[in-house]
């Protein structure tokens, strides 16, 4: 095993280095994805021994769930799909004039997530990978409606805005190809819908070009630098301070990501609001709060590392990018599957030690980037704004490659505009596109598995306590929403 | 100044005379080979490998590039070649997930809108129940499910490319069991280790992988597998089946015969090198080479058999 790590800290170094660096600066571009930029890099590493192709890979895969929160601090757009939450706060607390802090708390969490992920994986990968497949759709349909119910939480105080963009987003999900019996629905036999509205497309749009089109509406005027902000990017007492919600938003943020097609973006949507839930003062959230950055980002990048456990353990991928690297293990030979730890332990190790070098590396990068990144607010936006339109458009096109996910975009890219002018959140939109599929995937897939019966979803503990936990927040919500609008109209 | 114009066209007239033959030779521009899959996959990962050999040994005058179109079951990368200029720029690698949308009639496409250029691979599947199973043989089992039609549970994907042999296993043996949407071979695995499903159709190179958790209860090809001499063939216990993909190429209908012989040659030649046929094994596949007619009639009869049992795939579709 020593050698293992001595090679990861000599010969593989290089290629983690590398690695995170451009996972980190894809992610932090709206439009390039860590999947689009590993599937790119998977070819090339034919050429390279298969530990340091996964070192390689792994890196790119953690740097590019890091680099997201960049963008979603620093301009309201984010990079990746799990950095979605991270703008609620984020942006805020730069836009007040402390960038270099926000981003260094992101920083700080994505790290703390990473590590506290790592030390699940290297000391319990076995044992959770066991339960988490005894996690069947039920179980995974009833956490998905707590956090679809969770979307009540984010949108207090514009409850009804919050449920009609979540209704919508619902919709939006639901055109394409049946998840269950796979015939097409909704098309209405037009070819160009047949996958439905895809996530890039629809995201990219609906955030990122949206909010191009509300920057440009503001009189494009760099933000002055005279404001200051304080230069010190992390502060050790912040990890005392927040240590509940580091703490809470890794291990949830884990979890999530070990359960199979449940990932790091579901993750920090799930730590966003169970921190506004239990936070003192939940007003704060969505103005700059720093718990807000702190549990996405955390839970975003626990997931990340979460999800590697059932790849290394079992074989099996619970995302599209840990699909590659399964791929990638299967092209170098490396038989993944249950018996890896077993009988090819180097690799299972060269990952688990590849994660901890990225970690690290990743720390470094941002940690020496950020006071750099931070001036970047400062700047002005009509030199920033069309590369980004430039990345978008490449972006929707990779999904299938064709002109019309572009198409897609431009029309969500409006839809975003016009929520944004009516003060409609997009947040609670993307959530429920996001989620409604997992939900409804799991429900049918249950429903075939107990002939059509609703009753495991009662009698099936975890179920039950998920189910139950979901009313909870949902008559919480409606209780104080309530409660709210007496007291305003007293 | 008139002189210089009459060379300059003169000379252009020459030089596109002796470009003219070379129009004929193809191909003189990228060979684009859409493969209608995400990156990772076992489509995906074929395509790479036959185009790092094609590139490394100079098999194509021009770049063979490797397009990924997912979406829709494949159905979205497949629409691009059909749509495509006849000319063999264009390519199509897919398996039999196009002979399924097109039984099903989920598009208006069939096989024979298109030209086959090459079958390259053939992955064959076995049929598996958890170790923890009380089924031991394939007898047992089906056994079992004439008694309790309905009750087992295959983890698979509804009106996939192994939904149709697990409905022609299920016509042979006047039976029919419920297919659970699951997905790939992962999953699956994921579903039968949860007790969540009690069989499903794996690939070989799930012998080894699952061999502390699975039990192989028969083998899908024609011949029983050199990795599990032991393990009897569905036709052996006497159900005339088997269940493997067949990754073929194809252009679009039209296509010139000989730009299809260029592109077949080097595809060929490709699978023939070290590094393809390492690549084949790694996966768990075998080279299944099959050109022109023998091709032809080898689709032909796929395709049958695939329409031949669509109303069991429709009955067993969940809801």
């Amino acid at each position: 095993m020593s050698e293992v790590f001595a090679h990861i800290l000599t010969g593989g170094l290089p290629w983690i280095v590398l690695g995170t660096a451009v996972g980190i600066f894809v992610g932090a571009i709206p439009g390039l994805s860590g999947a689009m930029v590993i599937s790119l890099a998977l070819p090339m590493t034919f050429f390279m021994s298969g530990e340091d192709a996964l070192l390689l890979l792994v890196s790119m895969y953690i740097g590019a769930t890091t680099g997201g929160l960049i963008s979603a601090t620093l301009m309201r757009m984010p990079g990746t799909e799990a950095a979605i939450m991270t703008t609620l706060d984020g942006y805020p607390m730069a836009a007040a004039g402390e960038p270099a802090r926000a981003l260094g708390l992101g920083v700080l969490a994505s790290f703390v997530g990473s590590m506290i992920a790592w030390l699940i994986l290297a000391l319990l990968s076995p044992p959770l990978s066991l339960i988490a497949v005894r996690f069947g759709p039920y179980e995974i349909f009833a956490m998905t409606v707590v956090a679809l119910s969770l979307i009540a939480t984010i949108s207090r105080g514009s409850l009804v805005n919050g449920l009609l963009a979540a209704v919508l987003g619902a919709l939006v999900s639901l055109p394409g190809v049946d998840p269950i019996t796979g015939t097409l629905r909704l098309t209405f036999g037009f070819h160009g819908l047949d996958n439905g509205f895809a996530l890039l497309p629809v995201l990219l749009g609906a955030l990122v070009l949206s909010q191009v089109l509300v920057d440009c509406g503001d009189a494009i005027r760099p933000m002055s630098a005279t404001r200051g902000g304080s230069c010190v990017v992390m502060r050790m007492s912040d990890l005392a301070r927040y240590a509940w919600t580091f703490l809470r938003s890794s291990l949830v943020g884990t979890w999530i990501g070990i359960l199979p097609g449940v990932g790091g973006t579901t993750a920090s949507i799930a730590a966003y609001s169970i921190e506004k839930a239990v936070s003192r003062t939940p007003e704060r959230f969505g103005k700059g709060a720093a718990e807000g950055i702190i549990a996405s980002e955390a839970a975003n990048n626990s997931g990340t590392v979460g999800a590697l456990v059932p790849l290394i353990t079992l074989g099996i991928p619970g995302s599209v990018i840990t699909a590659i690297l399964l791929g990638a293990m299967v092209i170098h030979n490396l038989n993944p599957g249950p018996l890896l730890f077993a009988e090819n332990p180097a690799i299972a190790y060269t990952i688990i030690g590849g994660v901890l070098v990225a970690n690290v590396a990743m720390l470094a990068i941002m940690w020496l980037a950020t006071p750099l990144l931070a001036r970047l607010m400062y700047v002005n936006k009509a030199y920033l704004l069309p590369p980004i339109v430039v990345f978008c458009f490449i972006g929707a096109y990779s999904v299938s490659s064709r002109l019309f996910d572009a198409g897609v975009m431009l029309v969500f890219a409006a839809l975003g505009y016009l929520m944004h002018k009516a003060k409609i959140p997009t947040g609670p939109f993307i959530i429920a596109y996001i989620l409604t599929p997992m939900a409804e995937e799991n429900l049918r897939s249950g429903l075939v598995i107990y002939d059509g019966s609703y009753l495991p979803l009662l009698t099936r503990p975890v179920c039950a306590i998920f189910l139950a936990v979901a009313v909870a927040f949902i008559v919480w919500a409606l209780v104080s929403e309530l409660r709210s609008f007496r007291k305003a109209a007293a | 100044m008139r002189n210089l114009l009459i060379a300059l066209l003169a000379s252009a007239a020459a030089a596109s005379m002796a470009i003219l033959p070379a129009q004929a030779e193809f191909p003189e521009k990228p060979v684009k080979l859409i493969v209608p899959f995400s990156a990772g996959g076992g489509s995906d990962g074929l395509a790479r490998a036959i185009q790092a050999a094609i590139e490394k040994h100079d098999l194509l005058p021009v770049p063979f590039v490797v397009v990924n179109a997912d979406g829709a079951a494949g159905t979205v990368g497949t629409r691009q070649v059909l749509d495509a200029e006849p000319n063999g720029y264009t390519i199509l690698q897919i398996h039999q997930e196009m002979f399924a949308a097109s039984a099903l009639g989920r598009v208006e496409y069939t096989p024979d809108d298109f030209e086959p250029v090459i079958q390259a691979t053939r992955g064959c599947m076995f049929v598996a129940v958890p170790e923890s199973s009380e089924f031991k043989t394939l007898e047992e089992l089906i056994a079992y499910a004439k008694q309790n039609p309905g009750k087992l549970k295959q983890a698979d994907d509804i009106g996939s490319a192994t939904h149709f042999p697990s409905a022609m296993l299920m016509s042979q043996a006047e039976t029919e069991w419920t297919i659970v949407p699951t997905g790939g071979t992962s999953k699956r695995f994921a579903s039968l280790k949860g007790g969540f499903a009690d069989l499903a159709f794996m690939s070989t190179p799930w012998l080894e992988r699952g061999k502390n958790d699975l039990r192989p209860l028969a083998a899908l090809g024609m011949e029983r597998f050199d990795e599990a001499p032991d393990l009897p063939t569905a036709q052996e216990l006497g159900y005339d089946i088997s269940a493997c993909l067949m990754r073929r190429y194809w252009a679009p209908k039209n296509t010139p015969e000989e730009a299809i012989k260029v592109i077949a040659d080097a595809i060929e030649a490709a699978i023939e090198t070290d590094e393809v046929q390492e690549y084949i094994a790694n996966s768990g596949e075998e080279a299944a080479v099959l050109r022109g007619e023998e091709l032809r009639a080898a689709i032909a009869k796929d395709y049958q058999d695939y329409v031949g049992v669509v109303d069991v795939v429709k009955a067993t579709s969940g809801q």
